[in-house]
């Protein structure tokens, strides 16, 4: 496992050190294949919707393609590109300033009906479908740097250290702030259910 | 990556099972059209690191040739009893200048002395004037002599220049080259 990560890691240095001083398009190409998905699923959980993600991803690949020349070998392509991810999603979520409350909680809602027992499995009970709903809802309406987070850490599954780098903060403190994520989500298991509509944000 | 290390609490399975399962609710998506975007970055390409080297270096050339200008001329600052004095004399300028023995130099030199001679003694009359002035004006003996120091303070430091400006232009006449 760790050796078919090596591997894939030189593939991508190797890819990067191809565009950057030949401009090969070819090289780009399978860089896009390789990180196309990762990437897009990372924006579109952070952005909330599929539109907005698709022109964020353009964004970034598009700086890959420009700015592949400043890329440091000695460090990952993966957390040098999702520095650039993290970088446009944060300037799209700036450019939003919307109310952070309303928004959130109408996300909450759509996510939280998207969870279809048949979907989780048929074993599952339905006090674990409402653990899950309520983690979705309790999710959606975390701060977007802390949504982030989860999202490096679960889905794109970077480590602390990794994420220190591509965050500019030391390895424990982006551990500390997991955990304090993860606490400020089991109290959404604590609480008792109530309507979407009335949860603070 | 083991789900273990992120657990620090009874409840984090389940947290982070629900967590994980909202980070994999990804849609399916288009894949991207590489070909425009090659084309999109080649239309518009990035600024490169170069142009700020320009924008620095451009404003940072125009204040030296501003502040090379500016030392070629004289200027005098006073600040309450203090005066300050930057800037080239002309008696100064007019050193850079190949002489040549010629008696055109030898006479202007001669007519910048004169000038100078008149300076001297147009400043004088006007410190005269002015520390009168201030006797009537002062509210203590105390304000005027602090007037008059300044006054004192500012003709001597002009009349040093102007004497030293003399006693260049007094080397230059006769043919020192290192006044």
């Amino acid at each position: 496992m760790e050796d078919r990560e090596t591997a894939s890691a030189a593939r991508d240095k190797m890819l990067m050190g191809l565009l950057a001083n030949d401009g090969d398009v070819e090289a780009f190409r399978e860089l896009v294949e390789r990180w196309d998905r990762r990437v897009f699923a990372f924006l579109v959980k952070g952005c909330g919707n599929a539109d907005d993600a698709l022109d964020l991803r353009q964004e970034v690949f598009l700086r890959v393609y420009r700015y592949g020349g400043t890329y440091d070998a000695d460090y990952a392509f993966s957390t040098w590109l999702f520095r650039i991810a993290t970088n446009v999603l944060r300037t799209w979520q700036a450019k939003q300033r919307r109310c952070p409350a309303t928004a959130s909680i109408e996300t909450a809602r759509a996510s939280a009906e998207r969870i279809p027992d048949g979907r989780i499995g048929p074993r599952i009970t339905t006090e674990r479908t409402e653990t899950l709903t309520r983690v979705w809802q309790r999710i959606e309406l975390l701060p977007p740097e802390d949504r982030e987070l989860l999202l490096l850490r679960l889905q794109q599954e970077f480590s602390y250290r990794e994420i220190g780098q591509l965050r500019g903060q030391p390895e424990s403190t982006v551990k500390s702030q997991f955990y304090a994520v993860l606490a400020r989500l089991r109290t959404a298991l604590a609480e008792p259910e109530r309507p979407i509509g009335s949860v603070d944000a | 990556m083991s789900e273990h290390k992120d657990q620090n609490h009874p409840d984090d399975a389940r947290v982070l099972e629900g967590a994980r399962a909202w980070c994999e609710d990804v849609m399916g998506y288009a894949p991207l059209d590489v070909d425009a975007l090659v084309a999109k970055a080649r239309r518009a390409p990035a600024a490169k690191p170069g142009r700020w080297v320009w924008r620095v270096s451009v404003p940072m050339a125009a204040a030296a040739v501003l502040l090379l200008a500016f030392s070629q001329v004289r200027f005098t600052v006073s600040f309450g009893d203090t005066t300050f004095v930057w800037g080239r004399t002309a008696v100064e300028s007019l050193e850079d200048t190949p002489l040549d023995a010629s008696s055109e130099v030898v006479e202007a030199l001669a007519v910048m002395a004169g000038r100078l001679n008149a300076l001297e003694a147009a400043a004088l009359e006007q410190n005269s004037q002015l520390a009168r002035l201030a006797q009537y004006v002062a509210r203590s003996e105390r304000d005027w002599q602090r007037v008059a120091n300044g006054l004192a303070q500012r003709q001597n430091m002009e009349t040093f220049t102007r004497y030293r400006d003399v006693e260049k232009l007094i080397r230059l006449a006769s043919g020192d080259s290192n006044p």
